[in-house]
């Protein structure tokens, strides 16, 4: 009977249903809070957002709550983002908008304000003074940018349930020069066990990668 | 034949910096990054706007992005990323070729992708609403009077009365 009944560490499953309780967004979805609701099905909400960018706003939500995206089990992710194109269509119709910034955080440091997965749909116009997308490009060294692909590549592969490809098959569309160290390169190490790529839930930090954060983590930083 | 220097590079005519790769995604680095490690996410088949990518590739975007999400978390040590997919040069879209941006983001990285919000009034935003549910968003709509995607480069081009998805490019049309 070690470990039961202190009820100092909440199990997962009683810390998910706190945070839900505490969602905003959940009671919004529920219909405890009011919104003005523009588009529903089985597993997503739209709404329009109450402090919009621009006039149609629109926050997409899943039902279930997740904090951040990769949490999410891959086909609500799939069919979200064909809700949100719905959505788009919509107000490029209704509101004769000439564009739509579709855009998601994931985590505080990407500007992600409540811990529910939420898409923004923004309509646009020309000159409508929005300029949050319009970040500066960077130059980059090429060798740099070989290297970032050549420890991204991997990893990539196998999140999508496949073997890396041999280095070679990607040959001179990779880089000719073989990955130079950077100071991000510092931490890598390999992964070595193979994931299974889909559900989030299970997933933990990268076995061997003390230096990453986890999904887990960028996910509590939210319930802070 | 193609011009688009995204179909080019989907087909290995232009070196790129390749993350991923399947028969229907094109996953690489942005030689012009805006942060450390931003990929574009893109189909291999040239579409101009979102609107006109048929949904089960829309799913496998954004499906494929997400995983890319935690690759990136995870090998680069990111504390965040964000997505963000430009429809239409009026919303910042560069290229007619649909493309989505998975930006890792750091601590202190200096971007900010956050806007001034606008205030309206109760009544402006139910009026809004009503335009909407005016058009009220329904999956498969932009699907259902699709033909074949004439000539996407052009889509000045694209003849009148020829179904939901061209009336989407006419308006969208100043794509460069
Ligand atoms: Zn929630
Ligand atoms: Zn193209």
């Amino acid at each position: 009977m070690e470990g039961d009944g202190s009820g100092m560490q909440p199990s997962p499953e009683e810390e998910a249903e706190a945070q839900r309780k505490n969602c905003i967004f959940c009671h919004i979805i529920s219909g405890q809070v009011q919104s003005k609701r523009i588009y529903e099905d089985e597993s997503c909400v739209g709404i329009l957002d109450i402090n919009p960018a621009n006039p149609g706003h629109v926050l997409l939500l899943p039902r279930e709550h997740h904090a951040i995206m990769p949490q999410m089990a891959d086909p609500d992710v799939r069919h979200l983002f064909v809700a949100a194109k719905a959505i788009s269509a919509s107000l490029l119709k209704a509101l004769g908008a000439e564009g739509t910034d579709i855009f998601v955080a994931n985590g505080t440091t990407a500007g992600q304000k409540a811990p529910h997965v939420m898409i923004h749909i923004i309509p646009r116009k020309k000159g409508d003074g929005i300029a949050a997308f319009d970040a500066k490009p960077k130059k980059a060294a090429p060798a740099e940018l070989a290297a970032i692909a050549a420890r991204l590549r991997p990893h990539a592969y196998r999140m999508m349930g496949k073997e890396p490809p041999a280095e070679k098959a990607l040959g001179e569309a990779a880089s000719p020069v073989p990955p130079q160290p950077t100071t991000m390169d510092a931490e890598f190490t390999e992964e070595k066990d193979t994931s299974d790529g889909m559900d989030g839930k299970d997933r933990k930090d990268g076995k061997g990668d003390d230096a990453t954060v986890g999904l887990d983590d960028i996910a509590k930083v939210l319930f802070r | 034949m193609s011009e688009c220097v995204f179909c080019r590079a989907a087909k290995g005519e232009i070196p790129a910096d390749v993350v991923y790769e399947d028969e229907r995604i094109f996953a690489f680095l942005d030689q012009n990054p805006v942060g450390a490690g931003h990929i574009i996410v893109m189909p291999k088949e040239h579409f101009p706007i979102l609107e006109q990518i048929p949904d089960d590739i829309v799913g496998e975007l954004f499906s494929v992005a997400n995983r890319l999400s935690t690759a990136v978390f995870e090998t680069l040590g990111a504390h965040g990323t964000n997505l963000l997919l430009m429809n239409g040069p009026a919303a910042g879209q560069k290229a007619p070729h649909a493309m989505l941006n998975l930006i890792p983001r750091f601590n202190g990285d200096g971007l900010d992708f956050s806007w001034k919000t606008k205030k309206l009034s109760e009544e402006e935003m139910s009026t809004v609403e009503l335009q909407i549910k005016e058009h009220q968003p329904v999956i498969g709509l932009a699907e259902e009077k699709k033909g074949p995607v004439a000539q996407p480069q052009e889509p000045d081009q694209v003849g009148e009365g020829e179904g939901e998805e061209n009336y989407l490019i006419r308006q969208i049309r100043r794509i460069p």
